[in-house]
Formats: C-alpha cells, sequence, structure tokens
C-alpha cells in the first residue's frame, strides 16, 4: 500500500474514533443538571446570568441523541463553554495555556526519548554487566521519585543553593517585558520559539534557564520507563535469528546492535512516545505548579478544583483529540520503522 | 545464587547510598540551618523596579467593582482619589485630585478638583469625571461591593436594588453628586459623619475615572435620564470594560495582567504629582511557598507573601527587613451560610440523611454553636497564627469601639458542642451525620489549617460527621461568595475570609458583619430588624461610652447568635529585601507593599 493511502485511510478511521469519544463525553455531561449543563454552551458572562434561556434555547431537557447533535454542532464552531476560573471561552482557555506546556514537552520528549534510547540500547549490549546494574537503578529511582519532591529539590539545589541560576516561571521579569513589547512579535506565544523567529538571543537563553528545571524534573522521572523498556526490547531483538546471522556474517558488534537490533527495537518504544508527548502536551499538573509553568495542566486542574464544567469537558476533548492525533501520527511512524505495516496493514 | 545475591545487594547498596546523600540536607539540625541562613546576601536585582511574589489574583480591575486587597492595592496604583490619609494617619488627609473642601452643612460636603491632572491617555481631569465616578459606581451597585459606603450616606440605605427594581430614582443620583463650577458638591440624604465620608473617600472605590475614555470605550454614558442607564445595574463581572483595562491619573498605568499569573504596571509619563521611584511594579502570583522563599532569598522579589508558620525558615537573614507586629484592623473569621444555593455542588445530597447538608442546615443556632464550641483557637492562634493575634469574641477589633478584651468568646469545648450538635435539628444532625466541603484559596495555607482544625475535631465528636477540604483559586471564592439566585445566596457552606477596615470606625465591622445588608451577613442570610436598628443607632453616635456600650451590646448578640466563627484579630508582618525604603503601615492601605509612590530601592 501506498504510503499516502495508508495516511488517508488512517484519517478516515479518525472519524469514527472521534464520534466514540465525543459520546462518551457527552454522555458524562448528562450526569449533570440541566443547570450545569447549559454553561458548555455559554460563551460570555452575560448568557452565565440567564441559564434558564440557555436551558431552553438549546433543548437541554430534551432526548440524549438531540442534544448531542446541537452540542457537537458547537463544538464545531469552536464553542467549548465558558472557562469561569480564568474568565474567557473554554477555547481561547486552551489556545492561552497551551503555549507554555507544548514548550515544555517540545523540549522534553526529544530528550527522553533520546536520552532513554540510547542508555536502553547500551544496558541491553551489555546485560548483566555493571553498566546494566547501573542503569537499573538510576531507572528505578527515577521511577519511583516523587515529582514534587524531585521538583522541590531541584529548586532548593538550582535555584537555592545556586542563587538563580536556573529561576522559575517563564521568564524574567526583565524578559517579559521585552517579550511582549511591540517589537517582539509572538507568532506562537511559545517563548523559546517566539525568540528564534525574532532573532532575540537574551529572551531565548532567559527562556531556556527556565526550562531547565522543569524540563529535567519531567525526564528524569519519565526517562527510566523509555530506558527500561528500549533495554527489553533490544534484548528480544537481540535474541532473534537474523542478529545471529548477522554476527556470523562477521558484521561489526556496533552495527548489529544500532543498526540490525536497534531498528526493529524501536517500535514498541515510538508508541509509548507517541503517547508521552501527547500526556507531557496534556499539561504536567504537579511540574507546572512547583514551577509556576502556568500551562494548560496548570489551567486543568484549577478547574478541576473548582467544579468548572465546560472547562473539565473542554480538556478532556482536547485531550482525546491529542492522543487520537498523536496515535496517527506513531502509526506513520510504523511505516517509516517498519515497511512491512504499510504494506499489508499488518506486520507479518 | 549467590552470584545473583551479590548483584542484588549492590543494587540495594547505590541505591540505599543514593538515597542518603539525597536526603543528606535534611539531616541538618535547625541550628545549622540558621547559621547557614545567616550568611545568605540577596543580591539587588531589578533596580528600579519593584516585584512581589503572592498568592491571590486580582478579583477585577474597576474601582466600583474590586473590594479585596488583591484589586485593591493595583487599583490604588493606578487610580487616585480626591483626598488620602496624611500618611499613618487615620483622622488628617491630604489632598490628591482636590486642592480644597467644604463641610457646608451635617448634610453637604464639596471638594475644589485639581487643574492641570492628566490622566494616563493624556486627557485633563475635569469635575464632571469626578462625578460620572461616583454616579457610575452608584449605578452599577454590584452585590457584594464597596458601594454601600456611598448608599448609606447619599440615600440612606445601604442596598439601592431589590431584586433587580431601584429603591432610589434617576433624580435622586444625579442630585447626590453634582458639579458646580471647579468644586464637586456630595449631597447627603441623612447626617453623616464627614470624618467618616473622608476616610470613605481614601479608599480605592473613590478612584476618579476618565469619562470620555470609559465612555468611548462602552461604558454608562453618565446618562440618567430614560431607563437605559439600568442596564448598567449589577453587570457581570467582566462585562465592564474597566475588568481587566485601567486609566488612571495615578503614577503607574496598567501593562498587563496574565489572569492567575501576574500584573505589570508601567510608570505613567503623564503622571503630574511628585515623580515616583519605581519604573514598574510587577505583582506575580506563585502558589508554592519554595519558590516565593527562594525568589525572596536571590533577590527575584522585593516582597513575598510569607505564611505565618514559615516564618521561621526565614529568621535571622541580615539581608531581609521583617516589619512585624503591625497593628492591623482586621479580623479571620469562618462564616456559616444559612441560605445555601440548593444546586451547590459542595452539600452532597442536599438533605440531611448522612450524606449531605440541607440548604438551611446552618440557620440552627445549635449547629452554629456546636460548631463554634468545636473549633480549637488555642491552636489556631499558637500554631497557626504563632501567637501574633487576639481572640475575639465579636467582628469588633482592637481599638475600636465595643472592643472588650473581656467580651464573651468561644473557646474549644467538646462537651458543649456534643450537647448543641445533640439538640441540633430535633437530633437528626447527631443521629444521621452530615458531609460538606469547605473551601480556602489556595495558597493560604494558615485558611486550609483552620478548615482543618474544624475538621478533625467534629470528626472527633462523631464519625458521621465529615467535612472534606478544597482549594479553590482567589477570585472564584470571591465570586462564590458573593454572588446569589432568585432564591438563594451562594453555593459555599461555610466560607472563610478575613475583613480589612475600609474606614477605621466599629460600623465598619458591625454592618458587613451583621446588617441585614452587610456584605458578608446579606450573603450569609443572617440579620434582622431589631439588630439593623440597632446598627444604625450606634452608626451615627458621637464617640464615648454611650457608643462603646451600643457596640458592647452588638457585640453580646453577635456571641448568642454565633452566625459565624470569630478567629483571630492578627498582627501584620511584612518581608521586604533590605533594599526596599519608605514603608510605613497605614492599617487601611489594601495589600501589603504599602505606599510605594513613596517608597524606593536602593542597595545603600
Amino acid at each position: 500500500m501506498e504510503l499516502r493511502a495508508y495516511i488517508i485511510r488512517r484519517l478516515l478511521l479518525l472519524i469514527p474514533v472521534l464520534f466514540g469519544v465525543t459520546v462518551f463525553i457527552f454522555g458524562i455531561t448528562m450526569l449533570f443538571s440541566p443547570g450545569q449543563r447549559a454553561t458548555l454552551y455559554v460563551t460570555s458572562p452575560q448568557q452565565m446570568r440567564d441559564l434558564p434561556a440557555v436551558i431552553e434555547q438549546y433543548g437541554l431537557d430534551r432526548p440524549f441523541l438531540v442534544q448531542y447533535v446541537t452540542w457537537i454542532g458547537q463544538v464545531f464552531r469552536g464553542n467549548l463553554g465558558w472557562s469561569t476560573v480564568v474568565s474567557m471561552p473554554v477555547g481561547k482557555a486552551i489556545l492561552h495555556y497551551l503555549p507554555a506546556t507544548l514548550e515544555l514537552a517540545m523540549c522534553a520528549t526529544p530528550l527522553i526519548i533520546l536520552i532513554g534510547i540510547f542508555f536502553g540500547t547500551r544496558a541491553a549490549a551489555q546485560k548483566d554487566k555493571p553498566f546494566d546494574h547501573g542503569t537499573r537503578v538510576v531507572a528505578i529511582m527515577g521511577w519511583s521519585l516523587p515529582t514534587f519532591w524531585l521538583g522541590l529539590l531541584l529548586m532548593m539545589i538550582f535555584y537555592g543553593y545556586f542563587r538563580g541560576l536556573f529561576p522559575p516561571g517563564r521568564l524574567s521579569v526583565q524578559m517579559d517585558v521585552v517579550a511582549n513589547s511591540a517589537d517582539f512579535i509572538r507568532y506562537t506565544r511559545i517563548n523559546t520559539l517566539d525568540a528564534i523567529l525574532n532573532l532575540n538571543g537574551a529572551v531565548l537563553l532567559d527562556a531556556l534557564r527556565h526550562l531547565v528545571m522543569p524540563v529535567i524534573t519531567i525526564s528524569t522521572v519519565n526517562v527510566a520507563f523509555i530506558m527500561r523498556l528500549m533495554r527489553s526490547s533490544m534484548l528480544e531483538s537481540l535474541g532473534k535469528g537474523y542478529i545471529l546471522t548477522a554476527r556470523a556474517k562477521g558484521l561489526d558488534e556496533r552495527v548489529v546492535v544500532n543498526k540490525h537490533a536497534r531498528r526493529n527495537a524501536l517500535i514498541p518504544v515510538i508508541t509509548v512516545s507517541g503517547y508521552l508527548f501527547a500526556g507531557l502536551a496534556g499539561g504536567a499538573v504537579i511540574t507546572e505548579t512547583i514551577f509556576s509553568f502556568k500551562g494548560i495542566g496548570w489551567w486543568a486542574s484549577q478547574s478541576a478544583l473548582r467544579l468548572d464544567i465546560p472547562s473539565v469537558l473542554g480538556f478532556a476533548l482536547f485531550m482525546a483529540v491529542l492522543f487520537v492525533l498523536v496515535n496517527l501520527v506513531v502509526d506513520i511512524l510504523y511505516t517509516r520503522v517498519d515497511p512491512r505495516v504499510r504494506l499489508g496493514g499488518a506486520v507479518q | 545464587m549467590s552470584k545473583r545475591l551479590s548483584k542484588m545487594g549492590w543494587i540495594v547498596l547505590v541505591a540505599l547510598l543514593c538515597l542518603a546523600l539525597a536526603a543528606l540536607p535534611a539531616c541538618t539540625t535547625q541550628g545549622e540551618q540558621e547559621e547557614e541562613e545567616e550568611e545568605i546576601t540577596i543580591p539587588l536585582k531589578n533596580p528600579g523596579d519593584f516585584v512581589q511574589q503572592t498568592i491571590g489574583d486580582v478579583d477585577s480591575l474597576d474601582p466600583a467593582w474590586g473590594y479585596d486587597t488583591a484589586s485593591g492595592e493595583q487599583v490604588d496604583y493606578i487610580y487616585e482619589t480626591l483626598i488620602k490619609f496624611d500618611r499613618e494617619d487615620t483622622l488628617n488627609f491630604v489632598y490628591v485630585l482636590a486642592t480644597e473642601s467644604q463641610i457646608v452643612n451635617s448634610k453637604q460636603i464639596k471638594f475644589k478638583i485639581r487643574t492641570g491632572v492628566k490622566f494616563q491617555n493624556g486627557n485633563d481631569l475635569t469635575p464632571s469625571d469626578v462625578e460620572y465616578s461616583f454616579e457610575r459606581a452608584i449605578v452599577q451597585d454590584r452585590g457584594g461591593g464597596p458601594t454601600w459606603m456611598f448608599n448609606v450616606p447619599l440615600f440612606g440605605r445601604a442596598r439601592i436594588t431589590s431584586a433587580g427594581v431601584f429603591k432610589v430614582t434617576a433624580e435622586q443620583i444625579d442630585n447626590a453628586v453634582e458639579v458646580d463650577g471647579d468644586w464637586v458638591v456630595f449631597n447627603f440624604a441623612i447626617d453623616y459623619p464627614m470624618l467618616q465620608w473622608k476616610q470613605i473617600l481614601t479608599q480605592s472605590w473613590a478612584s476618579i475615572l476618565d469619562k470620555e475614555w470609559c465612555v468611548a470605550n462602552g461604558e454608562w454614558d453618565g446618562d440618567l435620564t430614560g431607563e437605559g442607564w439600568k442596564a448598567f445595574n449589577r453587570p457581570a463581572k467582566q462585562d465592564t470594560y474597566l475588568y481587566n483595562k485601567a486609566m488612571g491619573t495615578g503614577p503607574w498605568k496598567l501593562d498587563i495582567w496574565e489572569p492567575g499569573e501576574y500584573v505589570r504596571l508601567v510608570k505613567s509619563d503623564n503622571y503630574w504629582g511628585t515623580p515616583v521611584s519605581f519604573n514598574k511594579v510587577v505583582t506575580q502570583f506563585v502558589d508554592e511557598w519554595t519558590s516565593r522563599k527562594l525568589a525572596l532569598l536571590n533577590g527575584d522579589a522585593d516582597l513575598v507573601y510569607v505564611p505565618r508558620m514559615y516564618i521561621g525558615e526565614l529568621a535571622g537573614i541580615a539581608d531581609l527587613q521583617p516589619i512585624k507586629d503591625l497593628p492591623e484592623l482586621s479580623n479571620d473569621s469562618l462564616f456559616f451560610n444559612m441560605d445555601i444555593d440548593p444546586n451547590s455542588d459542595l452539600i452532597g445530597s442536599g438533605a440531611l440523611d448522612g450524606e449531605g447538608i440541607t440548604p438551611d442546615f446552618f440557620t440552627d443556632v445549635d449547629v452554629r454553636k456546636g460548631f463554634a464550641y468545636a473549633f480549637d483557637y488555642d491552636i489556631y492562634l499558637e500554631d497557626v497564627m504563632l501567637g501574633e493575634g487576639t481572640m475575639l469574641g465579636s467582628p469588633l477589633v482592637s481599638p475600636l469601639a465595643g472592643y472588650d478584651p473581656n467580651a464573651k468568646k468561644y473557646t474549644l469545648d467538646l462537651a458543649k458542642a456534643e450537647e448543641h450538635l445533640k439538640k441540633a435539628w430535633g437530633g437528626q444532625v447527631w443521629e444521621k451525620g452530615f458531609q460538606f466541603t469547605m473551601v480556602y484559596n489556595s495558597g493560604n495555607i494558615p485558611r486550609k489549617t483552620a478548615c482543618e482544625i474544624l475538621a478533625e475535631n467534629l470528626f472527633q465528636l462523631n464519625e458521621k460527621f465529615l467535612i472534606s477540604i478544597l482549594p479553590m483559586t482567589w477570585p472564584s471564592i470571591l465570586d462564590n461568595i458573593f454572588t446569589e439566585t432568585d432564591v438563594s445566596k451562594g453555593p459555599l457552606p461555610l466560607f472563610q475570609i478575613g475583613w480589612i477596615a475600609d474606614y477605621p470606625d466599629a460600623d465598619n465591622f458591625a454592618t458587613p458583619f451583621m446588617h441585614s445588608s452587610g456584605d458578608f451577613s446579606y450573603y450569609q442570610g443572617y440579620g434582622y430588624a431589631e439588630l439593623d436598628a440597632k446598627i444604625e443607632t450606634a452608626r451615627y453616635m458621637n464617640s464615648g461610652p454611650a457608643r462603646d456600650a451600643a457596640y458592647k451590646e452588638i457585640s453580646d448578640i453577635y456571641y448568642n447568635d454565633a452566625p459565624g466563627i470569630m478567629l483571630s484579630q492578627p498582627l501584620g508582618r511584612r518581608w521586604f529585601t533590605k533594599y526596599i525604603k519608605g514603608f510605613y503601615f497605614n492599617p487601611t492601605i489594601p495589600g501589603t507593599p504599602g505606599p510605594l509612590d513613596v517608597m524606593s530601592k536602593s542597595a545603600s
């Protein structure tokens, strides 16, 4: 099958998946009273004051199917309701807080994957040797460290002991002024990216300094998982017959490990990495809170604490769509790693 | 096998070693820590700017809306009033946007408006701006807002609307504040103490707006003819243009407000008064204490909010400038909502079935007294307030009229709590139990602890008494307190909030806490005509023993009715770095930074 046809087929499959997801999410809303559900349709503070009119306008006392069609129609128009926590429409709130989280996810994910793959590969290649034991200890520690504890520890070291070396927040007071000035165009609201696009080294450096601690926190916890996964996947690959053949042919061990074994071992890692990115892009609540890196995770947690139903459902829908799209990207990546996938739809 | 054990042992050894290294800093003694901390040198950062880190976001930048300290302090820096207090003195004033005043009689006072003053957009200040600012606040008259302080003298009633219907006419509003040449005249409906009126005029709600700018941006146009003006009454918070926009005559203008993140003000080029020192005033909202503490120690913040229980962590640091034992005119209390929104998510099943409470649960005085006796005031005062406060029997605070250190107070008495709770609702409370949720503003550890003390003690009394505790953002708390439906008040069953004097008089504590139209009592569903009459009588009495006795009687009524749990009158603290100069304390100035217009930052 051609790659393009494969992608089109997968895109078409998204329709029933998203349909199922929206039915599920909307079904949850039916557990709430009509007044609470009315807030899903509100787009302004004025409407919040007249919920009975909203109930009548959208027929919130009508059958489930009718209400679903009305709601999905609003969602397609971009109306996800009103976020009382931040006093803006939910759609706008997602767009407002997403850049900070995306910045975090975009910096942390490659780091986690590269470190995880590198150390996982080395550990498998040196099975039961000191390096393997060392990585196992590090992985166990990393995986078992509570995020809030690690975050606070890093802050005490890098912000306390080293006197402000890596501060929390997203930008320093002075650089925030620059980043919000008329001369600095906010293309994406992702500080590092905008700094590059504006060719502003000072903002870039400042943004990177603020990213260090949250990225280390997230990476430490997640790299352990990728590392262990890569190790076990590599061990499985290294035990395959074609590796024996390659070695018998006298190939260099580095070629055997890095080219023949690792490529096949990457498939489960790609799957997990995709979901890892989606998870991080959905917000690292504790990390964002500790480091005042206010992104979508912070907003979602505040919404949950406030029982802000439109925000929570908007966030759930956003996460569902994000995971579905990431799943698509992962499937496409499979085809690059293992060409058999695109030929028959299944590995032979 | 032995090889395997050896490997495992090695792994365990390395893991333990790493953990031990990580835990090492925690093993130092308190003395060592303090010794270390004393050596901390705080660098001077952001010269020329003032940066504070705190926990509570701004509710609204609209002067007629904001009635909390987080909003008030920002409004204070952007806008100006006709007069202000003469530094610490709450009885004498200096002119700001007025240059002169005349008390015509007990019902009329007028102010001459300063000329040559420009708003931050370059517009000139005129007397009609002053008239507009007051009339706009009156027309808006948002529920739970500060406008009641205008309404009482100008119309003789705190609430000028009822069920959406105005109880005063357009003509009354128009006549209440009038322009007379260069003067603006306030015409009262009742004899009102002029000192009190002047005190009211010093605060953020009496800020002067640029009428032209407001009208150009869709605000009320100042026209009181017809019915159109009524549409501007009680808007939703975000409906007013001034919710997140500002244009005053003050030394700083609004640069940016990112809700939940920070507010930044920058020096106004058009400021008419004495030049201020700070180029920027930045308020960052940081819930995490460690982050705030390190920001202070690194010089990234000049002032941070320090929960009282953490003050030991900052003790002995030479580069800090702790200002303590400030005589605040404030109190902290828990309020029972006697008319809870039946749709509230916080009252469980909404019935007295052991899985919730009814919306009128707190109307039974035995429930309220049972709760009041179940609170451990000593623990709160010693462990949460670290002894820096005074227990109160009523909202009336020292040294105002009616304050009596020996007044009757509730103390922890679980036997009496049990006695009252067994009587409550005909014994159903004790038999079936209850469940509901209390909230506190996130980051406010003392308030969280107060919730925990009450919840724990009630659970000890009866395992069927279950209270969950939930953090909320500060603006969310305010939205949920100061709200009502056609049939009830807000959704919070029991809320906790502090009160700082608007004006230093006992009336400013009796009215909000106990009058049926009071800012708190109204939203609790508390108050009755007999008590209202006592409060109104005391309000207009001359200072002296008779007034003091009248307020003591009001104080006793609070004790007997127990509409809330009085926690304490705290002593204030501020934690500045040593570089901040010029702070003085006036108990009515909102917020913690204080008078930034006369403060500065320097290494010397």
